[in-house]
């Protein structure tokens, strides 16, 4: 029992850091636009299909591999926006968002299943299959790799909006687009730069996690959910908040799994259900005093 | 410097400016008074690229600005002081002035950093708050840094929208002081101001502003002498 709650811990924060990973992207383009891309899980089922075709199909060696996928799901980002966000956008006051995301969403999903067919593919890990002891549970190597990687890049994210001109332009545009512009600081490429990120996000969470459930066509609809209930669960505008969230949903579905693997998502959810109602901002929903 | 023939600006179906003609020259500052609603803000937002232009023309030096977008008219060396300050609350004052001179951040790094420390030279307390969250500022700490902000690249022409909104006197005959200093320094500055008296005591020359239109224009002091501005501005 004791082995399987130490296994379930180790498999909760790794598939939670994934979580975490796609929730930083949709906290990107909210903060930029109001808006969420609600294909995030495609995005991720993208970087996997890509990464295996490089890595699997074609033999790259799989850092390369890596880097494909994940400027490919960024470039992608950047169609999206292009495609999807700025036309609905130009009204203002529109939620016809969460229908054009939807629509890639399920493009993505049908060009998927006719370019690779909707089977589970299995997508080896670079790091083998062989169990590792720590303690008395078994633990594959790729899961500790997904937690290093993913972690490691939500604080890159993090560093890069905090530290750099760019990423400080960025969350200008976040505070006050109006105030940015006449900085000079030009807002549509202050955008298309965070959908970019956004999906390159996902794309890399698709093809850290897909040695762990396999590539498929239909991995990322759950994980995309799962991840949005992350964003919101943290407080969306806070990104220590969506990190925490991302990796508590994944630690306690799967302790609850330990107990019974077929409630696991359904009682994960209900204890969401409960948290809102005392917190109906998230864990940590902002609140900023600022003086006029 | 600046001339603006027939501009016209509407928000959807409301029309906010109904075809204004204004010049700014160099070196000089130009106000511009009337009430809420006058179409003050409307005015410093077309010019600026923020506000939706419907017609007429507006030509900075020569060029015609009115179809460019915001951003690339900072960099023609016009700056918008926007209306109520509009820091990067969460960010740190030191952050907020080198957002302000990101237009040639890329180019001269050392003389953003530079102009940083010029502006704490001249507003100090900016220096103390420096590592603090914009935010956190009082009124008239904030509209100083919103002034050094616009200052930080380097604009030849500064729109500034309401700087006295919501000061103590004191503090506002402070603002009043490096506005006209930066007119000394050769720059020209277009003025919006709700408070007539000081804005006409500033100004080379002066508009006044009703429901969109031009009603009155002159000098400072000849607007300062007109008995229809000082009825409805100056408070008899």
């Amino acid at each position: 029992m004791f082995a399987n709650i130490w296994q379930a811990v180790i498999s909760g924060l790794s598939i939670g850091s994934i979580y975490a990973l796609i929730a930083q992207g949709y906290y990107v383009t909210y903060i930029t636009t109001s808006t969420l891309n609600f294909g995030q899980g495609e995005f991720l089922m993208i970087g996997a299909m890509i990464g295996l075709t490089a890595y699997v199909v074609l033999g790259v060696p799989f850092p390369l591999a890596l880097l494909i996928a994940v400027v490919a799901t960024g470039l992608m980002g950047i169609a999206l926006e292009r495609i999807a966000i700025r036309p609905v956008l130009r009204h203002v006051l529109t939620h016809s968002w969460v229908l054009s995301t939807l629509a890639i969403s399920i493009i993505l999903k049908n060009g998927a299943v006719s370019l690779w067919g909707p089977e589970q593919i299995r997508f080896p890990s670079p790091f083998g299959e062989e169990v590792l002891k720590i303690g008395n549970a078994g633990i594959f190597p790729q899961e500790l790799f997904i937690i290093v990687c993913a972690l490691g890049t939500v604080a890159a994210v993090q560093l890069f909006l905090k530290k750099s001109i760019l990423g400080k332009a960025m969350m200008a545009v976040a505070h006050n687009r109006n105030a940015a512009a006449v900085m000079g600081i030009d807002v549509k490429r202050m955008v298309i730069l965070a959908f970019m990120l956004s999906s390159a996000l996902a794309g890399l969470g698709g093809i850290l996690i897909a040695p762990v459930t396999f590539a498929w066509a239909y991995m990322g609809t759950v994980p995309g959910i799962k991840a949005f209930a992350a964003a919101i669960f943290g407080g969306l505008e806070n990104p220590v908040g969506i990190l925490i969230g991302g990796l508590l949903i994944g630690l306690l579905e799967q302790l609850f799994g330990v107990i019974n693997s077929n409630l696991k998502e359904g009682i994960t959810f209900l204890f969401i259900l409960i948290m809102l109602a005392f917190r109906p901002t998230g864990l940590m929903g902002r609140r900023t005093v600022e003086k006029v | 410097m600046l001339q603006i023939r027939g501009l016209k600006v509407a928000y959807g179906h409301i029309q906010a400016l109904h075809g204004i003609d204004l010049d700014a020259k160099a070196g000089e500052i130009t106000a511009i008074i009337g009430s809420n609603g006058a179409g003050k803000t409307s005015t410093l937002m077309a010019i600026s690229g923020l506000a939706p232009i419907t017609g007429g023309e507006i030509k900075f030096e020569g060029q015609t600005i009115s179809a460019i977008p915001a951003h690339a008219i900072t960099r023609l060396g016009i700056t918008h002081i926007l209306e109520g300050r509009q820091l990067f609350a969460d960010q740190s004052v030191e952050d907020n002035l080198i957002l302000g001179g990101y237009s040639r951040i890329g180019k001269d790094k050392a003389a953003v950093m530079a102009a940083v420390e010029r502006e704490m030279d001249r507003f100090p307390i900016l220096r103390q708050r420096r590592k603090q969250q914009a935010g956190t500022l009082s009124g008239g700490e904030q509209q100083m840094l919103a002034m050094s902000r616009g200052l930080m690249s380097e604009p030849k022409f500064l729109l500034m929208d309401e700087p006295s909104m919501g000061l103590a006197p004191l503090i506002v005959q402070e603002i009043a002081r490096t506005i006209r200093m930066l007119k000394d320094s050769g720059r020209a500055i277009l003025l919006v101001e709700q408070m007539a008296a000081v804005a006409l005591g500033l100004a080379d020359r002066a508009y006044v502003l009703e429901s969109g239109k031009v009603t009155i224009t002159g000098t400072g002091a000849e607007l300062a002498r007109d008995p229809e501005v000082k009825r409805a501005y100056l408070g008899g």
